[in-house]
């Protein structure tokens, strides 16, 4: 009995095996841009997100 | 810090098609490629929705991850744009896009043959502002002029929605408040069974 | 292009069974694939295309980096929103496109067409100069010779036929100016064979509503339906035909309003609507009083609104009585609770409004639709309130305004009519003699409408409808047939009959043609000789005053010159005037610059003389005011708060009473008596007496906020001002002016003044007549369409006998109606718009942006039909008429139609009867796409009130072609 209850268990071992996943998702990460530089980079973004939260309210809100 | 984002608003969506107009009017954007498109779903029955779609500028960009000579970044405000001296046309990002934004003209447009072409977020790309060199091979830059993209700023109906992402956030969730949060098109409920 | 084809072949052969449904864009998509190349194969390719003038490179219409922009602000020149346009413009060149958020219309938005304006300016598919056709091929003249032989025919034909063989068509695309001129000038002429695009869209609908309660334009706005607690569309798809409007509409849904679509499709606004009504095309009186009878039997209807302001509605209750549930449902197919739901919010939600287009006035009854309409909204109390209305959304940019300046047959400006009277009003606003003008028209009279004697000068026109039985028929009210055809800026593809109308073009004299593009009329027929193509440039290549549909007048800055050699229609027709002797005439009291009359001397000449509707206080500096100041209008409102305009509504919608300097505010809602005249309330007006069968139809406790006369009254005279004591408040310059005249006819506007300081309104106080007793069914009946499926129903809804004459014209009815055709011609057909395009499509389908998206002409057909006929989506089809005409089409299945119903849309043009007129253009101005005219193959029936061809139901046959 205990070794039929060996074999079994040894068993379901075995076929759990084939539903192991490894957690080590391998993340495709982005290279490093290589390409020309944007001057819009440059820019100050923070200067340039007032003026445009007020285009925004200008041109998306219903009014 | 602003993260720039689109939203359109399926209530309010007509299907006019004036943002892939605006957007080939601003942009120069020749015959046969389209930035911006509108897609319907259940199109003539019940249920009858539709969107307009771009690219979406998305913060992990799966086309920059697949990018096999990396001609992608994103911008401060999180607009993804690429560089199309280095985009060798291979189409892998077109794999990797979820929304099929990638474009790549046959015949000579922005200056470049079968480079990869997409929505800009009216951005334009790595060249100096607003010059002519970014014009050809972009398009327009109107954020460095302080402009969202002309897509939604001439959106018939203001169902497209382009700025940050908060702000947008914002007028949405008004919008669905008022309408006590539910689709109000006739139909629905018999195309998706009731609701309570 | 092979290669094209094949792939179209085999992704059909694997994947696609017959019959199905498949989304418009899939079926655009596919199409285009094939189409774009098609394009190219026609010797197209765009970059060969632009415009040569001065420079080759597409690039010249590109921004220019380190250029300064000039901002120039227009209005669209599409539908009737009156979107504002931001250009800006380089050096002359049209180089970008801003949204006008400042706009309280369209807070910046566009529809496609909107936001395609700027192409107008690179004009590459433009008529670049005068051309004549000479032994079939298109010769390029100079404006001299073509005016100069165009004006020796018509001289000619003149002193062999009269003045009435000449047609002079004019267009919903002028600017109010334009549109005043061209009127004059067909009266300078002596005829009144003028007509233009109203008559074939909207007539049906101001005839039937100036004859129920005084004025025939849309009584509230797009903004106002803010207020609505409900929203009735009837035979309108706002979200194609004016899309901007859907952005009012939809917020007014956020603000909880309900919205009601009856339409034989389940259009794009049916999909944001709450409540949608399918019925059969051509059913609307029987719809409506569907509706009606509902609001009677449960009590729903407003009675003290009715007893103070409506007349004539226990006359509509008995005939609504025989709608009941089953009889509704068995002629419009819209069963019990579908109708009565309708019914149920639109009473339970007031303020509602009722919103109808082509779909409700193009039928032989559309005079009876769009009263029915009027009606269910009186009997719900929704008139002259803010939020409730009609409002009724116009097609063409100006074609409120072209209306308004009376390019009709029937009238003249301001809807003076054509009696002695109304010719001796214009006379002296003209400053010239009467008898001058009468002696330009033809000298005999002749048998008119009703079988008695007319003077030509008094006899309505032909209308455009039906020009070419003008010049076909033979026994017509004129002394000879049309012999010359002015066709200025007019698509004939929006025109019925297409063999007919061939026939017709090939029997004319002299063909002209104006407009910035050679359009369908130039390449249908097979002329060899005596055509003409005058290049006429487009409104952002001039300026001047256009009128939205909510009659709120925009004033147009000039973007750019006029491209290539085409000239503003105001300096063409001044060019004609000359030509033929009477331009002296024609600008009396106007500046003629270089041939080009000034623009704002026009406008303050018909600010002399539209007393009628207000169109006198909108002066030039008024509007130009309202332009700069735009933003300080309320969205919701219209009404400015605060600024240099405060107080005024947006664009001084009509009537704007008395002068430019009495500041009236214009008139946001119509017969909105909660406020003051002077604050732009109003009442119903006094226009069909005081008392008929010896009931008053005069207001009864109803007046509006502030009157001194705290009842009704009928329109003000002179006469009246002295019984009422109040003459002594005209000035002593006014006292003389008035003398003997009234509110329409004192040219000093002192009677409007006094009525108004009163508190009254100029033309009356009455109530709305919901039977009117001149029209061939007083009160609204239902009528099967002539090319009507339903022979079972003709027993009892039999249509009208046939007319000898009306408009001059014989005009059948019966004769058509009793042949049988539904067996051979099965399924209903009707039509409608696309939201890339407009009208006959000239601009647009020109135009790559636009084009690119609406690549071919298509019927939509339902699953069943295609499968009874074999038919598999995208597959070419032929549609037959029961007339004979056919057009070879490509087959959309989906269900947006019902089993037994066929849709085409109507911009096509550039093909006849299966073939492609490429080859018949002048080189290098085809329209990318081309296609079927859909009514090459529509068939006769014309509205028994104002001649409105039936294009909304008729009959064919669809098989694989």
């Amino acid at each position: 009995m205990n070794k039929l209850y060996g074999l079994f268990l040894g068993l379901i071992i075995v076929a759990l095996t084939g539903c192991y996943e490894s957690s080590n998702v391998t993340v495709h990460k982005p290279g490093v841009y290589k390409g020309a530089s944007d001057p819009l980079l440059s820019a100050n973004a923070e200067e340039r997100a007032g003026s445009l939260n007020q285009r925004f309210k200008l041109g998306q809100l219903d009014r | 810090m602003a993260r720039m984002k689109f939203l359109c608003d399926a209530e309010r969506c007509i299907e006019c098609n004036s943002c892939v107009v605006a957007c080939k009017n601003e942009n120069d954007v020749p015959w046969g490629v389209n930035r911006r498109r509108v897609v319907v779903l259940n199109d003539g029955v019940p249920g009858e929705k539709s969107i307009s779609v771009a690219c979406m500028h998305c913060t992990d960009a799966p086309c920059a991850a697949v990018c096999p000579v990396d001609c992608f970044y994103t911008t401060d405000e999180g607009v993804v744009l690429h560089d199309k001296d280095l985009c060798i046309g291979c189409g892998y990002c077109f794999y990797a896009c979820p929304f099929g934004a990638p474009q790549y003209p046959k015949q000579e447009a922005f200056g470049v043959r079968g480079k990869m072409d997409k929505c800009t977020f009216c951005a334009g790309g790595p060249a100096d502002d607003n010059s002519d060199e970014e014009f050809a091979k972009y398009g327009s830059n109107r954020l460095a002029q302080g402009k969202l993209p002309l897509c939604a700023e001439m959106c018939s109906t203001k169902a497209l929605i382009a700025g940050d992402g908060d702000m947008v956030a914002d007028i949405y969730r008004e919008r669905v408040l008022k309408r006590g949060g539910r689709p109000q098109t006739w139909g629905w409920d018999a195309a998706y069974g009731s609701q309570g | 292009m092979k290669l094209i084809r094949r792939q179209r072949n085999s992704s059909r052969s694997e994947s696609r069974h017959v019959g199905d449904a498949v989304d418009r864009r899939t079926f655009l998509r596919r199409s285009g694939v094939a189409l774009g190349g098609a394009a190219m194969a026609g010797g197209l390719p765009l970059s060969m295309m632009r415009r040569t003038k001065a420079a080759t490179d597409a690039r010249e219409f590109r921004p220019m980096s380190g250029v300064e922009s000039e901002r120039i602000h227009s209005i669209c020149t599409h539908c009737s929103v009156g979107c504002g346009v931001i250009a800006e413009v380089q050096n002359g060149v049209w180089t970008g496109q801003e949204p006008d958020f400042e706009s309280p219309f369209n807070l910046g938005g566009h529809c496609a067409k909107g936001a395609s304006v700027r192409e107008h300016g690179m004009g590459e598919l433009r008529l670049k100069y005068p051309m004549k056709l000479s032994g079939g091929k298109w010769k390029r003249v100079s404006w001299q010779e073509a005016i100069d032989e165009i004006g020796d025919q018509m001289l000619k034909v003149r002193e062999e036929s009269g003045p009435d063989s000449v047609y002079w068509l004019g267009s919903a695309k002028f600017s109010n100016e334009q549109a005043y001129l061209f009127r004059k000038l067909a009266a300078m002429w002596g005829s009144n064979n003028v007509d233009h695009q109203a008559r074939i869209c909207h007539s049906t609908t101001v005839a039937g509503v100036a004859n129920t309660w005084g004025y025939g334009a849309m009584t509230n706005s797009y903004n106002d339906m803010h207020n609505s607690k409900a929203m009735f569309f009837i035979g309108s798809n706002a979200a194609e035909a004016h899309p901007v409007a859907m952005q009012h509409i939809l917020r007014a849904k956020e603000n909880g309003s309900k919205m009601i679509v009856c339409d034989p499709r389940f259009t794009r606004t049916a999909a944001h609507a709450d409540h949608f009504v399918r019925f059969r095309p051509g059913t609307d009186v029987a719809l409506i009083w569907g509706v009606l009878w509902h609001v009677f039997e449960n009590g729903w209807e407003d009675k003290e609104y009715i007893s103070q302001r409506v007349w004539g509605l226990d006359r509509v209750r008995d005939e609504v009585n025989k709608w009941n549930p089953a009889e509704v449902e068995r002629v419009t197919g819209a069963s019990e609770d579908v109708v009565k739901a309708a019914a149920q919010i639109m009473a339970e939600n007031r303020p509602g409004t009722i919103v109808w287009c082509m779909g409700g006035t193009q039928h032989t009854i559309g005079n009876n639709n769009t009263r029915a309409y009027c009606a269910l909204q009186l009997a719900l109390g929704n008139i002259g309130v803010a939020g409730g209305g009609a409002n009724i959304f116009r097609g063409h940019d100006n074609v409120q305004g072209a209306t308004d300046m009376c390019v009709l047959s029937h009238s003249l400006p301001g809807y003076y009519g054509l009696s002695g009277g109304a010719w001796a009003h214009w006379s002296r606003v003209w400053d010239l003699d009467v008898e001058w003008v009468k002696s330009r028209f033809a000298p005999d009279e002749v048998e008119g409408d009703g079988g008695k004697p007319i003077h030509p000068m008094n006899y309505k026109g032909i209308p455009v409808s039906r020009w070419i039985d003008g010049v076909l028929e033979e026994d017509i009210g004129q002394k000879d047939n049309i012999r010359v055809m002015v066709l200025w800026g007019h698509a004939v593809n929006s025109q019925t009959r297409g063999p007919e109308m061939k026939k017709a073009m090939e029997k004319l004299d002299t063909m002209v043609i104006i407009d910035p593009h050679p359009t369908h009329a130039a390449v249908m027929n097979d002329r060899k000789e005596g055509t003409y193509l005058l290049p006429a440039a487009t409104q952002f290549e001039t300026y001047g005053s256009v009128t939205a549909s909510n009659r709120s007048l925009q004033w147009r800055d000039k973007v750019i010159d006029p491209v290539w050699e085409s000239l503003p229609d105001h300096t063409i027709m001044y060019k004609f005037a000359k030509k033929l002797g009477v331009a002296e005439q024609l600008c009396k009291h106007i500046k003629v610059n270089d041939d080009e009359p000034l623009v704002e001397d026009i406008t303050l000449e018909f600010n002399k003389g539209m007393w009628t509707i207000g169109y006198t206080g909108q002066s030039p500096d008024r509007l130009k005011s309202h332009m700069a100041n735009r933003k300080t209008f309320n969205t919701t409102t219209l009404l400015a708060e605060g600024g240099p305009n405060d107080g005024e509504y947006f664009g001084l919608p009509w009537p704007c009473w008395g002068t430019a300097d009495m500041k009236h505010p214009g008139t946001p809602v119509l017969y909105d008596p909660s406020k003051p005249v002077a604050e732009g309330g109003l009442t119903f007006r006094a226009r069909f007496g005081v008392e008929r069968d010896g009931e008053n139809l005069l207001a009864e406790g109803s007046y509006s906020k502030g009157s001194e006369i705290r009842d009704g009254y009928p329109e003000f005279k002179a006469d009246i001002l002295k019984q009422l004591g109040w003459w002594d408040d005209l000035t002593a310059e006014e006292k003389t002016a008035a003398e003997g005249k009234n509110w329409k006819t004192d040219l000093s506007g002192g009677i409007q003044r006094v009525a108004i300081k009163h508190g009254c309104a100029p033309f009356g106080n009455a109530k709305a007549r919901t039977m009117v007793w001149t029209f061939p069914d007083p009160v609204p009946v239902h009528r099967e369409p002539l090319y009507t499926p339903r022979r079972d129903l003709l027993k009892d809804y039999a249509t009208y006998e046939d007319r000898k004459r009306f408009y001059r014209l014989p005009t059948r009815y019966a004769s058509i109606q009793t042949q049988d055709f539904s067996n051979d011609f099965p399924i209903i057909w009707t039509s409608g718009r696309l939201v890339e395009y407009e009208g006959g499509g000239e601009e647009q389908r020109s135009n790559h942006w636009l084009a690119e998206l609406q690549q071919d002409m298509f019927v939509e057909i339902n699953p069943k039909d295609a499968n009874d006929s074999g038919i598999q989506d995208g597959q070419m089809v032929w549609i037959d008429s029961p007339e004979g005409a056919k057009i070879k089409v490509m087959a959309m299945v989906t269900r947006r139609v019902a089993p037994g119903v066929v849709f085409t849309p109507f911009h096509f043009g550039g093909w006849y009867q299966g073939q492609d007129l490429l080859a018949k253009y002048p080189e290098g101005t085809a329209p990318m796409v081309r296609g079927e005219a859909c009514n090459t193959a529509m068939t006769y029936g014309y509205d028994s009130v104002t001649q409105m061809q039936e294009t909304k139901t008729s009959l064919c046959r669809i098989r694989p072609a």
